[in-house]
């Protein structure tokens, strides 16, 4: 029921003359929004003192659908929208149109009495501000958001909410959530101190890889390959040296040193060192910081038994990183050095470690290769995209890049092929395109192979002495097909070992000779334990 | 022997300089200190001998290739370093080669009994879905879009190229049930070769409508992509239609390209009017012409100078273009497609060689920096998905090749050209992937936005294009 009727309601400009009818069927006037031109606003909160004043019912603030239609009882919230929809019955209709008096500015007030707008000087501009504003605040909270379970009393606040509920959100790693930027900051800020951290403690296992690895490194390896090409080199016999026992129980207890080892702090690298035989190993390791992520450098590969078992079970593990840990004190070393960690590798000294550390409790997640698996078995039921994956994956932190990865590998191939003569034809990779550059090549081979192509040898060789090698290298390449006929077999590969040992041909040694700092290369492989050709050529060219 | 002759220096091997790298690898246990110290050296010299044989190969000289191939062997590895394995699936692609042009008997009879086996082909791509943040990116961004898209449509029509992933549209039903407005009523087709991958989604898409409670129905269609028929997707009218491709559409630019390219003048001549020819070839409606030139030589005069063949050569292919339009005639409200950002549709062998070389050095990049080398499933992914991929870039022609992999900007002249238009990825979108990727900590990949679309980065190396586009009717303009 209507406290005071507002007096010109009659006069109201828009179609309002049959809804006076009903008693609380006060009439919107036109709404102020739709009229042409700019709207002078009165200053928040300060309605316009000679406006005119109305106070609405509850009743007419919570009303919706005023208008209905008497043939199907459907309601409208505007006459104009009732007058529409009569024409469809086929009734008579009339659109009211706007009066040309110019509209009297109207405020309203709110009917709760205890509220601050039901004072006049506190009254609202708007009709559908004092509607909303009476729902908000005196009404019930219809409304939910499904999201997160807040409620509105009005239906656009609803909306508005459920556009934003959600999207807006940032997530910690830790898994707090928050909608706020400046409040996730600051958490991040102290949070992450806090993941390092954990981070740091995981461990990545090599063992049980490694146990695959080592007990059938290569024989699921190579049906890789078709038939087609020759066949892959079968691999590495396991050794048959004393440490063969040792990989069966070292590697149990290498996961359990590899937890071990990453946690460790850098100064106990060297103290837990003077049980290994080898100082180069210890000189390698120094530089090498405690890895965050992944267990020490690969292993050193000087003792011969140890290096057996370490070679084994790194076979398929092993990459570049080892080159320059170990030889670093050696030879000058163009690979990456520093901090370097080879995923998986079980760590040389893991191995030394392990085997005086058999006692160390084994604690440490899923193997990198069960991680896989489970991540497929886990695979998302009902689950969406964002599924658990990721805390696999997060796991496994990759090595901070011990090798050159194959992307860099190809670029450092396009500079050096593009420093040759026969340059790049296509982008990114010099390569000779046609083979009758190989011819010349051939020819240019035929008459210069004993030049000082000693740079590029040993570039070849391992020094990392990239001088001009790359050209060098590869008319090397180029050369060799076109120099071979068809009747070169593997066993011209292979009788290198056969032909150096039973005849070295004067050619070969002269080869050698001709190499100049190749000697030293070669004369230190043969330190290592080389082949007996290169023995022999040495003492024989010295 | 090599030491036969008298001066056999000049014909002895240069690997005399490597004799390590000649050396079985029995030998190699002994010295496998070897083996990892050059494993960089190593690298650059597969690079090289890759190289090389691959310009055998081209060249025909099967004899070169032969002994190029020995020697990669016993450098090249499936489980060795990132570049030994890239190495022997780029080997035992060229050997493929090789085998089958010369003896086709051969090689069927070496091949014919090593279908794999379709649990393993399901595997393997759920593998990758797990292994790369590729998929999920794609399908977070595929729904953004389509929720944008969708917006106050009350029947939404979906059309996948290629459903095998239900998390995909999980995703998106749960996205749907918690629009203001509701849900709306909504279809799924669902494309795919494997009558049980599609029962599966089927189950669990149903599942999770039903849940949600979604109005919801999915249409498996059990066919190869380009066998479709458009009627069979049964498009209504008045229903919003959303087409999601990833990683599928390239391979309906596999044609005959022998006889197409007899048809029209090479590329290099005579860029333009080559350019026009394929412009009738592809497109089989005769929309305004004039209309269609314009914008053809504005792109074609407008063209990079980047590389030695003119970038927006398109090369011609009526499959594509057939499809395309068809897809056209749907009236789409939303197409968007995911592609391998990388040109590995080249005329030529060593075009191809080394666009791939630079491309799938990067995905084995990210592999070996997210997953163990003694994985299985690492290496299932690498033999069976990339494996397949570069064997079927490097040792397939003509139709067989399906994996025609093209950059981003032809793809948009192409879409241009068949009556798109561009629809920009939102922020939101971009910004969801963002996340995504900081959540799951894979670290290295980046997302780029270009001109409305995304390209997602190994690093700097671009892998995969998002871009999303619509039905442009003739009077609209560019």
């Amino acid at each position: 029921m209507s406290t005071t009727m507002p007096v010109d309601l009659d006069n109201s400009s828009t179609a309002s003359g049959e809804a006076s009818v009903s008693s609380s069927g006060n009439q919107p006037p036109p709404s102020k929004s739709t009229a042409t031109g700019k709207k002078k606003r009165n200053l928040p909160g300060m309605p316009d003192p000679d406006a005119e004043v109305i106070a609405l019912s509850p009743k007419t603030l919570l009303a919706t659908n005023r208008f209905v239609c008497e043939i199907c009882n459907k309601g409208f919230q505007r006459d104009q929208n009732l007058q529409l929809h009569r024409r469809g019955h086929n009734l008579p209709w009339k659109l009211r149109q706007r009066s040309s008096k110019e509209v009297k500015k109207r405020v309203y007030v709110c009917p709760e009495p205890t509220c601050v707008h039901h004072d006049p000087s506190r009254a609202l501009g708007d009709l559908t501000g004092i509607k909303k504003h009476f729902c908000r605040k005196h009404g019930e909270k219809k409304w939910k958001c499904d999201k997160c379970s807040k409620k509105y009393a009005v239906q656009s606040d609803w909306k508005a909410h459920s556009k934003i509920c959600g999207t807006r959100e940032y997530k910690c790693d830790c898994g707090t959530l928050f909608s706020r930027r400046d409040s996730f900051i600051t958490h991040r800020a102290f949070c992450d101190a806090l993941a390092e951290e954990s981070a740091r403690t995981q461990t990545r296992t090599p063992t049980p890889a490694s146990n695959l690895a080592a007990a059938n490194p290569n024989p699921e390896g190579k049906p890789n390959l078709q038939v087609d090409p020759p066949p892959k080199p079968p691999p590495p016999p396991p050794p048959a040296v004393p440490a063969a026992a040792a990989p069966a129980s070292a590697l149990p207890a290498l996961s359990q040193s590899a937890g071990v080892m990453s946690s460790s702090v850098s100064p106990t690298h060297s103290s837990e060192l003077p049980d290994n035989p080898t100082p180069i190993i210890g000189e390698a390791q120094a530089p090498a910081p405690a890895p965050a992520p992944a267990p020490a450098p690969a292993p050193a590969p000087a003792p011969a038994s140890l290096n057996g078992s370490c070679s084994s079970s790194t076979s398929s593990c092993s990459n570049g990183s080892s080159s320059s840990s170990v030889f670093a004190s050696l030879f000058v070393s163009s690979t990456a050095s520093g901090s370097l960690q080879p995923p998986q590798t079980p760590a040389f000294t893991d191995l030394i470690r392990a085997m005086g550390h058999p006692d160390r409790p084994a604690d440490l997640g899923p193997s990198s290769s069960t991680e896989p698996i489970s991540l497929c078995l886990s695979t998302n039921h009902g689950s969406s995209i964002f599924g658990t994956a990721g805390q696999e994956l997060r796991q496994y932190a990759p090595p901070p890049q011990p090798a050159m990865s194959a992307t860099a590998l190809l670029q450092k191939a396009a500079q050096m092929g593009a420093a040759a003569t026969n340059a790049s034809l296509l982008r990114g990779l010099g390569i000779v395109s046609s083979s009758s550059s190989a011819q010349q090549d051939n020819m240019l081979w035929g008459h210069r192979q004993v030049e000082p192509e000693n740079t590029s040898v040993t570039a070849g060789l391992g020094l990392g002495l990239h001088c001009d090698g790359g050209s060098g290298l590869k008319e090397l390449m180029m050369g060799t097909p076109s120099v071979f006929g068809p009747k070169q077999t593997t066993l011209d590969f292979l009788g290198l070992g056969m032909a150096a040992g039973g005849s070295p041909g004067s050619g070969l040694s002269a080869l050698i000779t001709s190499i100049g700092s190749g000697l030293d290369v070669a004369a230190a492989a043969a330190s290592f334990g080389g082949g007996e050709f290169t023995g022999k050529d040495m003492r024989r060219s010295s | 022997m090599a030491q036969e002759d008298g001066a056999s220096s000049v014909t002895s091997s240069p690997l005399q300089f490597f004799p390590w790298m000649s050396l079985s690898p029995g030998y190699g246990s002994q010295y496998p200190w070897l083996r990892e110290l050059k494993s960089e050296e190593r690298g650059l010299y597969l690079i090289h001998l890759l190289l090389a044989c691959a310009n055998q190969v081209a060249a025909g000289s099967v004899e070169n290739a032969n002994i190029s191939l020995e020697q990669i062997s016993h450098l090249a590895s499936a489980d060795g370093d990132t570049m030994q394995r890239i190495a022997a699936y780029f080997t035992e692609a060229l050997a493929d080669r090789i085998l089958k042009k010369g003896w086709p008997g051969l090689h069927r009879a070496l091949t014919f009994t090593k279908k794999s086996l379709l649990s393993e082909e399901i595997l393997v791509q759920r593998l990758f879905f797990e292994l790369f943040p590729l998929l999920k990116l794609a399908y977070v961004i595929t729904n953004q879009a389509i929720i944008e898209a969708m917006e106050g449509e009350k029947m939404v029509h979906i059309i996948d190229l290629n459903s095998f992933e239900p998390a995909q549209w999980i995703d998106l039903l749960q996205m749907l049930s918690a629009r203001p407005e509701g849900p709306p009523h909504l279809r799924i087709t669902g494309i795919h070769e494997q009558k049980e991958v599609l029962d599966q989604m089927a189950l669990r898409l149903t599942e999770e409508a039903e849940k949600l409670d979604i109005p919801f129905q999915f249409n498996p269609i059990v066919s190869k992509l380009e066998d479709l028929n458009i009627e069979s997707l049964r498009v209504k009218t008045g229903e919003a239609l959303a087409v999601s491709s990833v990683l599928q559409l390239h391979s309906l630019l596999a044609s005959d390209d022998e006889m197409l390219k007899g048809n029209s003048p090479s590329a290099s001549k005579n860029p333009n009017s080559s350019h026009l020819q394929r412009v009738l070839q592809i497109n089989k409606n005769q929309r305004t012409l004039g209309e269609l030139l314009e914008k053809d030589l504005v792109h074609v005069y407008s063209a990079s100078p980047d590389s030695a063949l003119s970038p927006l050569s398109l090369a011609p292919s009526p499959k594509m273009g057939c499809f395309l339009s068809a897809l056209w005639g749907l009236s789409p409200k939303l197409m968007v497609i995911t592609e391998q950002e990388s040109n590995h549709n080249g005329f030529t062998l060593m075009e191809r060689v080394t666009e791939a070389l630079n491309y799938y050095a990067a995905l084995f990049d990210c592999l070996e920096s997210t997953v163990s080398r003694v994985s299985v499933e690492r290496q299932k992914v690498e033999k069976m998905l990339f494996g397949e991929e570069i064997k079927n870039i490097i040792a397939c022609e003509g139709t067989n090749r399906k994996e025609r992999h093209e950059k981003l900007e032809k793809w948009i002249l192409r879409l241009e050209m068949a009556g798109f238009g561009r629809v920009p990825l939102s922020y939101h979108g971009m910004l969801q992937a963002s996340r995504l990727l900081q959540s799951y900590g894979y670290d290295g990949y980046k997302i780029k936005e270009e001109n409305g679309c995304l390209v997602i980065c190994w690093h700097s190396r671009p892998l995969f294009s998002i871009s999303a586009w619509r039905f442009r009717g003739m009077i609209e303009r560019y």
